[in-house]
């Protein structure tokens, strides 16, 4: 018998499969656009060589090492709990393949493309040291670095995924431990030690996260102080840890895969547990259902899916940006800091409602509701209009707590930084840009997340996908504009206004294209052939 | 003799016409049978497609901003002549976005922007008559009312095409213009 027999016949799979290079080349492209337009229109005339080089380095791994963290989690966090949930891991089980076998094939399976695509993109980063001001030995500290924090998250993902066999359970704890352990945990570590005066960083905080030795790599091609461990330890920890998720994930799955699902969701096992009360006036609840079940049945059984999680999300998000302005008064007087602030606030409704939209149509199509719904007298419009209209619903309070949200942030920004000033009219400018920008950004992901939601294999990949059309496919694209115009003007449009003017104009043109064109395309495959969709035949 | 058996021919042909479903004999009749029993062709969704075809082809036609609708507007065409069997294909209008991109290349050589204009409008006509005449030889093996949507849907994503690709390549030479510029 091979050695991990799964994982080389997933290889082998991936190695004729077509998509794999076409991704491989679409990474590289975007490594080669985000070099090119950070190096003519971010640093291009203001910096000298060297310093831009530093500059270059810095800015793109800390994208990289993003990419990894959450890339890694989000390809492997339900691999093993669809299995689970299909009824075909026993079918692995039944040939003399140990547990082990299966979460490295299915490691090598599902993060294969994601180490490809970091491969493709690292040649790039080899710009810097050419540039100057970052060495050799710099680079490969990063790169080293940088393939540590995928295989860490990825192999983290597994082992959630062993133990929660539910998609939606698996994809929220795998999210938010890797957010947890490779963001949240190191930077609290540091801004309470810069905060306490330690010398430096506790080191068991840095040793449970990757995260440490791609600062330590960065600090030590700037020549500024690391976070004060040795870089050997920081990348020993995290990926023996790795290891553990990986050895323990295959343990568990001998033992667990026979186990009953847990696919349910808690409350349906509760409720089965403990029968609902009857209600204490059955007219009042048969008109409080009545009402949600006349417009549209698909609005009252939207009504049942809870919004606990985006108000989790917005909370935390809110609750981490009142914690830096206390913890912090000298970034009280930063005007990004309060931008980034409102950015974070926006980017996680909208991941909110992406991540609502593509669940509830995936999870139609796999329970199987959506052939009784369509064999109904009720209809594909009535389903769409029923669906919209409750996600809707659900979103419309959140929306609200955001823009207040935003408002807060800028009244208080306002009064820190500019003082009662002109500078006013551009701060509410900016944040009725941003509303304006947030509502139409919300009606799209709808649209495009319910699409992408029946199209796709999974939730994240449904996720991934719209994300992608909705945010990732304009900034590459502007990126691919910028390099564009750096290249056959020799970088100096971007030393005149001229330049900043083209940007700022093709960042609105790419904005309504992008938009239109999926919102377009979803809209149109919905209404059309939502029977197709839903059949999962296209 | 002859004369009777081909009376006795046709008659049975027609026998066996008169025993078919309408739908049956014109997909019989049907110079390229298509794929699809026209029985089985929803026609409704076809004329909307139609329809979105040409509303896409309107909003297409602003140029950089209607890129993707255009797009989505050429894909539509594609989807409905492929479910009719309709062969239609794009003739060559490259040639005429390569002709406006060098008269805006040569713009302040031989040309003023307003004879420029005039040059560009008059290629964009020429691409509309040449794609609508390639429509007018296609046959069609399953009648749609949408046609002239489709046809004239298809002919402004095309302008707007481009318009686009004029709009960039006209950007990019101000660009280094401006910046070639003493």
């Amino acid at each position: 018998m091979n050695l991990l027999p799964v994982a080389h016949r997933e290889l082998g799979v991936m190695a004729r499969r077509a998509r794999t290079y076409y991704l491989r080349n679409l990474f590289a492209v975007v490594a080669i656009a985000l070099v090119l337009g950070m190096l003519f229109a971010g640093f291009g005339g203001m910096l000298t060589a060297a310093s831009a080089g530093q500059n270059l380095f810095l800015a793109f791994s800390a994208l990289a090492g993003l990419y990894a963290i959450l890339n890694g989690v989000a390809v492997t966090a339900d691999c093993l709990g669809q299995e689970k949930r299909d009824g075909t891991l026993g079918l692995l089980f039944l040939t003399d393949l140990r547990g082990f076998d299966i979460v490295a094939g299915k490691l090598v399976s599902r993060a294969g493309n994601a180490a490809y695509g970091l491969l493709a993109a690292m040649p790039v980063l080899g710009i810097a040291p050419i540039l100057g001001g970052v060495r050799g030995e710099d680079y490969a500290r990063m790169f080293l670095a940088l393939s540590n924090s995928l295989f860490y998250s990825a192999s983290f993902g597994v082992f959630v995924s062993t133990i929660w066999a539910g998609e939606r359970r698996a994809l929220n704890f795998s999210m938010l431990g890797v957010l947890f352990l490779c963001i949240i945990l190191p930077a609290l570590a540091w801004a309470f030690t810069a905060k306490l005066g330690f010398a430096a960083v506790p080191a068991i905080f840095l040793w449970c996260s990757p995260t440490g030795a791609v600062v330590e790599a960065a600090a030590a091609a700037i020549g500024s102080g690391g976070p004060g461990s040795s870089y050997a330890y920081l990348l020993a920890a995290p990926h023996l840890l790795a290891w553990f998720f990986l050895v323990a994930a295959g343990w568990l799955l001998d033992r667990t895969w026979r186990s009953e699902s847990d696919a349910q969701p808690v409350r349906s096992r509760f409720w089965r547990n403990h029968p609902r009360p009857v209600p204490k006036s059955p007219v009042a609840a048969y008109f409080r259902r009545h009402r949600r079940l006349e417009p549209n049945p698909l609005l009252w059984s939207g009504s049942k899916q809870g919004v606990l999680g985006i108000w989790l999300l917005l909370l935390a998000v809110c609750v981490g940006g009142a914690g830096v302005w206390l913890a912090f008064p000298a970034f009280r007087s930063e005007v990004p800091v309060y931008l980034a602030f409102v950015i974070v606030l926006n980017v996680s409704l909208l991941y909110s409602v992406i991540l609502s939209s593509c669940r509830a149509a995936r999870e139609d199509q796999r329970g199987g509701a959506m052939e009784i719904l369509l064999t109904t007298p009720l209809g594909a419009e009535a389903y769409l209009r029923g669906r919209l209209l409750s996600l809707k619903r659900q979103t419309v309070w959140p929306f609200l707590f955001v823009i207040l949200a935003d408002l807060v942030a800028v009244v208080v920004g306002c009064s820190q930084t500019a003082g009662w000033s002109w500078e006013w009219i551009v701060w509410a400018v900016g944040l009725g840009f941003l509303t304006a920008k947030l509502s139409l950004d919300l009606y799209a992901a709808s649209w495009i997340g319910f699409w992408q939601g029946f199209k796709s294999a999974t939730t994240m990949q449904a996720v991934r996908r719209t994300l992608f059309y909705l945010i990732g496919f304009r900034w590459l694209m502007l990126l691919c504009v910028i390099s564009l115009l750096g290249l056959v003007t020799g970088g100096m449009i971007f030393r005149t206004p001229a330049g900043f003017f083209l940007a700022v104009s093709s960042y609105f043109i790419l904005l309504v294209t992008t938009m239109l064109h999926y919102f377009c395309a979803a809209l149109s495959e919905l209404r059309d052939d939502l029977r197709l969709l839903a059949s999962g035949r296209t | 003799m002859k004369e009777k058996s081909s009376e006795s021919l046709e008659s049975s042909e027609e026998r066996t016409l008169s025993s078919k479903a309408p739908l049956d004999v014109c997909a019989d009749r049907m110079p390229h049978s298509s794929h699809l029993h026209p029985a089985t062709t929803d026609m409704v969704r076809i004329l909307r497609r139609s329809m979105r075809c040409l509303v896409f082809g309107w909003i297409g036609l602003v140029p950089m901003a209607g890129v993707g609708l255009a797009i989505q507007s050429l894909r539509l065409c594609r989807s409905v002549t492929s479910e009719l069997g309709v062969r239609w294909k794009a003739p060559p209008v490259y040639g005429y976005w390569l002709a406006g991109a060098s008269v805006i290349w040569f713009c302040d050589r031989f040309f003023d922007i307003g004879t420029n204009l005039i040059v560009l409008v008059a290629l964009l006509l020429v691409q509309t008559l040449h794609l609508w005449r390639s429509w007018n030889d296609v046959p069609e093996p399953i009648w749609n009312a949408g046609k002239p949507a489709l046809v004239w849907g298809t002919i402004l994503a095309y302008a707007g095409l481009a318009s686009t690709t004029w709009s960039v390549i006209a950007m990019v030479i101000l660009a280094v213009r401006m910046t070639s510029l003493p």
